[in-house]
């Protein structure tokens, strides 16, 4: 049991992490296709954004490295994680409020035009017109 | 019905395809880069010289600061843009549409002891957490230069202590808030206090954004470009900070205005 949680380790931090958001990503994308609900298919855009946003985040890191919050005496970059992922990621996060926002504005027009947010029934003959 | 069940075998064939070939990048192919490697081109050029010369250049101790605030502020002004012109849209969108009408507020001796949201344990547990979240959140904007924090999360936290004190007490019920207009107007400003920012430097002989020509100190001895530095980094994140404030009151005032909740 500790030699696979050892492997698990050894495997998460050579490269697994990618595996996870990965895996994420794929979630994100099924519930999108096969959500029939609008509000679910935007929560699985959110989810989406959640693991590009981790995606680029594993580029910032580094062995050995601590914040990026600079010390008088120490000047070197091998001393500091990449703040460039931080800085972009930061400013991507705030956006992902913003088209949160306006994806639940036209999600609450749609129900008002077709009284449901059921993609079946807007589609088909189901959904009664106002 | 028959359309959704082959919907769903796309999506999940899609997945199995996505899966194999990210499994193949992880294993086979080197391309992507062994996580925690100093030497992988994500961490080597650009990246190098922002941790090296960062604290020489804009005195700001933050790197991610640093990165943001001086080196990329045209970035970051048109980041704060966007997200002005979301609330925008956001309101555009929804403006047609009727308020629902809010319950009359009802005798307040009366209302005092039943919350709308969430029980008597939050009401009385949220008059605690408001004002630090306040606190925490002003500390957080006039620290982001030093230590961590900054602009955008100091607005979050700001808008995040409104949205408490807006959704949980129920004798508050149409009181205190701000109006949708109002808070668009907020923001619009802290986006304008940014590009003000941006534009002083050049009444001195600067470029757009310089912040060692801002107007304010006289001399050029190198003790003042550090003071200046820091006024400057400290304007554009009570910027950032004011127009992330208002977008989120404004989107969160749009939407609940607007919600029957009810139905």
């Amino acid at each position: 049991m500790s030699e696979l949680i050892e492997k698990l380790e050894f495997f998460l931090a050579d490269r697994g992490i990618y595996m996870l958001t990965l895996i994420l990503f794929a979630v994100a994308v099924y519930g999108m296709i096969a959500c029939g609900n609008y509000m679910k298919k935007l929560m699985c855009m959110n989810m989406m954004q959640v693991s590009i946003i981790f995606f680029f985040l594993t580029f910032g890191q580094k062995n050995g490295g601590t914040l990026p919050v600079a010390i008088d005496e120490v000047l070197s970059a091998e001393a500091y994680i990449n703040p460039l992922p931080h800085a972009l990621m930061l400013t991507a996060i705030v956006v992902s409020l913003g088209t949160t926002g306006v994806g639940l504005a036209l999600l609450m027009r749609i129900k008002d035009i077709y009284g449901t947010i059921e993609e079946d029934r807007i589609t088909g003959d189901g959904g009664k017109k106002q | 019905m028959k359309e959704n069940k082959s919907r769903k075998k796309l999506a999940a064939g899609l997945i199995i395809v996505i899966i194999a070939v990210g499994t193949a990048a992880v294993k086979i192919g080197a391309f992507l880069p062994t996580i925690g490697d100093a030497d992988t081109p994500a961490n080597s050029y650009v990246a190098n010289y922002y941790i090296t010369n960062a604290v020489k250049e804009t005195h700001s101790y933050n790197i991610v600061t640093a990165v943001l605030a001086d080196y990329r502020g045209f970035d970051t002004l048109f980041e704060t843009c966007v997200l002005f012109l979301s609330a925008l849209v956001t309101m555009m969108v929804l403006f047609g549409k009727e308020k629902v009408p809010k319950m009359p507020v009802k005798n307040l001796a009366e209302d005092k002891y039943s919350a709308a949201f969430g029980g008597d344990i939050m009401d009385a547990s949220f008059r605690i957490v408001v004002p630090i979240i306040l606190i925490y959140g002003i500390y957080v904007l006039f620290h982001g230069e030093i230590s961590l924090g900054g602009g955008f999360q100091a607005g979050a936290l700001i808008a995040c202590a409104y949205l408490l004190d807006r959704i949980i007490p129920s004798i508050r019920m149409g009181r205190g808030k701000i109006k949708e207009e109002t808070a668009l107007i907020i923001a619009s400003m802290g986006a304008f206090f940014y590009v003000i920012t941006g534009i002083l430097p050049m009444f001195n002989g600067g470029n757009f954004l310089e912040f060692a020509k801002l107007p304010f100190g006289s001399s050029l001895a190198a003790e003042s470009i550090v003071k200046l530095h820091t006024a400057g980094i400290l304007m554009i994140e009570v910027g950032v900070t004011v127009c992330v404030m208002g977008v989120i009151i404004a989107i969160l005032e749009v939407v609940l205005e607007r919600t029957d909740f009810d139905e």
